[in-house]
């Protein structure tokens, strides 16, 4: 089994660390996993990604050039990396935020309007969460179990109320996806 | 009548320094003070790159080198590692003011738990007699021959001035070497930056201005008047700051 | 740490150095390096270890020289630029035959350059940048896990042989995260400590230095250092050869270049090409000899780095001019492909006719 994941958005939206909750997510699968940012000059704003690679065998390079899903946040960062989704992967949209998908494209799309989602939640930021508790009913090999216990490890700091937040918008994400 | 004997914590050795250098009476005054503490086998000294580069060669105790102008970020090294110990540089005018800056304002501001000895004679001494951070207005050296223009070289640098703003900085003084009373006066300075080590409470420093006859073209005599006279004027000798 | 997490080489590298007893570290920001004094500056504290940001690298290797002095284990950490103000610390370190640990994770250069990966500072850690003749251990990890492994075999190998060890790695190994596994380091040895500063009860005092005025001192020292380097040129040297044994043609790698060779073999013997990948842990002392001795039987040499040609030196220097030696460099600020290097690959077997 081979899956190359990239998500990608504006910096600030969570980016890093949806990628990072996907790649422990993983790891508690028992999967190879590799997980590689971008890393830029820019803090706040611009686009942003990171790149998850799943396999049964030892990942030659953490480099996603042509992924099985592409994660979007919002329409730049659509259109600057929908060239790395490859023919019949799958594209996931913040569709409170991209407006224009591409036309004739050779992949499938699915929608939620995850920004909206997390405001009628009362945080924006927790975008990031519903986008992934979206993804999760896409991803064959990924369990509701090993994704909660990877945001556990990747939010091993945060305040109870905010963690409830994160599993409910994580939860809201789900529910959409049906 | 006092007879003068090498205690232990010096070495038997002939120093290096020229006829009327002061670095002799600065070493001595060190290593009294830390033998008269009973510290001499929990001292470790850092030297500096300048005419004191193997003052391990006659201080006798464990020390280190430091590369030219690092002896504060080296001392701040070994004293985390070993808090207990009495941890202290000695460096000079070029080594501290000039290529040091940097890591004695930042030792400094962390309030680092060491010493500074820092032996100001006003002119690089180790390769041949360059202008010092600290050369005086109109002072000949090889590269001011005609006198330091401080509107092309900046200004002599005060270290006691420029450190003493800095709240973690504990005790700052200033000391000559030109009578016995100069030195008695300059060894009490040394034994008080030992003591604020010793009890933990943060960074100190002694300046000495010292005497330096070969670069200053000068009798040995003469460079103790020209101390007192003028020297003192751009650096006045005293406690600065005391808390 | 008994169990898996996922960590990135940079993190790997500050637990593994605290897994090894490490208890200081002193080091001035960076990219692609940071996560290595973020993650130190909680983790000392909660271990009772020592971290400053230092005001410079400069200040920084110096901070090392002076715990180095004290015998207790210390770590430093930058990349290129910084690594460049280090060197007269690290050349000071070898002179005064001090252990410590240096990690360079590779940015692109030169001057400033970028923060991207590359592995363009091969030169610079394998011949010592600093000034004077004097070697230092470079060892090249090529996963996360391995990043943790060496970083405990660097700690040992300094006190082993009271020299500075650097660890080089690429800025993506630097940035990557894998799940790890970073246990305490078993000691195995016991070191000498008699020539520590520790105050000099008991005994004459010791001295710190690199700088020997006296006849024949200089010399002498230099003359140790050398015969440690032989020592460690004997012992020490690592590489990790996959499938070179009957190959006809071999990759020369290391780093993450290495990681995406090694799948490049396993897809040419499918198709019955016989590749193999020889690849360098160790890059000082390098493997000189045994990458020869695999040009008993190999017929072609394929060098892949980030850098526009430096590994490729020390590959000359095994091979001479008996085989044919290919070159793919990428140039940093571009990201390595893997398909390059298969694209490489196809046109050397094109080019080597029938006979394999």
């Amino acid at each position: 089994m081979e899956y190359d994941l990239m998500i990608a958005g504006s910096g600030g939206q969570g980016i890093l660390a949806c990628g990072k909750i996907f790649a422990y997510a993983g790891m508690n699968e028992n999967l190879q996993v590799t997980y590689y940012p971008s890393y830029g000059a820019e803090v706040r704003g611009g686009t942003t990604r990171c790149g998850v690679r799943y396999s049964d065998v030892t990942i030659a390079s953490p480099i996603v050039d042509s992924a099985d899903a592409l994660i979007v946040f919002n329409e730049p960062s659509l259109r600057k990396y929908i060239s790395y989704l490859k023919h019949g992967g799958m594209l996931v949209c913040n569709s409170s935020l991209v407006h224009k998908l591409p036309h004739n494209g050779t992949y499938t799309v699915h929608q939620v309007p995850a920004t909206d989602i997390a405001i009628e939640l009362g945080n924006e930021k927790v975008c990031n969460m519903v986008m992934s508790g979206f993804f999760l009913n896409l991803m064959p090999r990924i369990s509701k179990q090993s994704l909660l216990k990877a945001m556990d490890e990747v939010f091993d700091d945060i305040k109870p109320a905010l963690k409830q937040l994160n599993q409910s918008a994580m939860e809201k994400g789900m529910e959409y996806a049906g | 009548m006092t007879t003068y004997t090498v205690p232990e914590i010096l070495n038997e050795a002939r120093t290096h320094y020229c006829a009327g250098c002061g670095h002799g009476i600065l070493h001595r005054l060190v290593a009294e003070v830390i033998d008269e503490m009973g510290l001499r086998e929990e001292a470790i000294g850092v030297a500096p790159v300048g005419c004191a580069v193997i003052a391990y060669e006659y201080l006798n105790f464990d020390m280190s080198e430091a590369a030219h102008g690092r002896a504060p970020a080296v001392a701040t090294g070994i004293k985390r590692s070993l808090p207990d110990k009495l941890v202290f540089t000695y460096q000079g005018d070029g080594d501290l003011l000039a290529i040091g800056c940097t890591e004695l304002i930042h030792a400094a501001n962390r309030g680092e738990n060491i010493t500074i000895f820092f032996a100001n004679n006003n002119v690089y001494g180790m390769t041949g007699g360059q202008m010092a951070p600290t050369t005086l207005e109109g002072q000949k050296t090889l590269t001011t021959p005609s006198g330091r223009n401080i509107k092309d070289t900046g200004h002599p640098i005060d270290a006691m001035k420029l450190l003493e703003n800095f709240q973690s900085v504990v005790f700052l003084a200033r000391g000559i070497l030109t009578s016995p009373k100069e030195i008695a006066k300059t060894k009490s300075y040394i034994r008080k930056a030992f003591e604020i080590q010793q009890q933990g409470i943060g960074f100190s420093m002694v300046e000495v201005l010292s005497q330096c006859p070969t670069y200053w073209r000068m009798t040995p005599v003469n460079a103790l008047k020209h101390i007192e006279q003028t020297v003192t004027k751009q650096f006045p000798t005293g406690i600065f700051k005391d808390i | 740490m008994t169990e898996k997490i996922l960590l990135c080489g940079n993190e790997a590298i500050a637990e593994a150095a605290i897994q090894s007893g490490c208890r200081y570290y002193y080091g001035y920001p960076i990219t692609p390096q940071n996560e290595i004094s973020a993650y130190m500056s909680y983790r000392m504290p909660q271990v009772g270890g020592t971290f400053i940001q230092a005001e410079s690298e400069l200040a920084a290797i110096n901070m090392v020289y002076g715990t180095a002095t004290t015998g207790k284990r210390v770590l430093t950490s930058s990349s290129g630029p910084g690594i460049s103000l280090k060197q007269e610390g690290i050349s000071y370190l070898a002179g005064s035959e001090l252990p410590a640990v240096i990690v360079n994770v590779m940015r692109a250069g030169p001057g400033l350059g970028n923060i991207t990966p590359s592995q363009a500072d091969y030169f610079q850690a394998t011949r010592g940048g600093g000034h004077g003749d004097y070697r230092t251990i470079v060892l090249a990890p090529a996963s996360v896990q391995e990043s943790a492994d060496l970083t405990k075999r660097a700690f040992v190998l300094a006190d082993k042989y009271r020299i500075p060890v650097m660890l080089l790695l690429d800025g993506m190994q630097g940035q990557m995260r894998e799940p790890v596994l970073i246990e305490p380091l078993k000691e195995t040895e016991q070191f000498d400590k008699s020539w520590c500063l520790t105050g000099c009860k008991g005994r004459k005092p010791n001295i710190a230095r690199s700088l020997y005025l006296e006849d024949k001192a200089l010399p002498d020292l230099n003359e140790r250092l050398l015969k440690r380097y032989a020592e460690i040129e004997k012992r020490e040297i690592d590489v990790d050869q996959y499938k070179t044994g009957d190959a006809d043609i071999v990759i020369v790698a290391y780093g993450t270049p290495a990681r995406m060779c090694r799948s490049m073999v396993d897809l040419f013997r499918k198709k019955g090409v016989k590749v193999g990948l020889f690849r360098p842990i160790t890059l000082w002392p390098f493997p000189y000899d045994l990458l020869e001795k695999t040009s008993k039987h190999t017929q072609e040499y394929l060098v892949v780095e980030w850098s526009a040609g430096q590994l490729i030196e020390d590959v000359r220097l095994a091979l001479g001019k008996s085989k044919p030696i290919h070159f793919h460099g990428v140039l940093g600020g571009r990201l390595m492909k893997i398909n390059e290097v298969e694209s490489k690959l196809d046109s050397i077997i094109a080019n080597m006719g029938a006979h394999i």
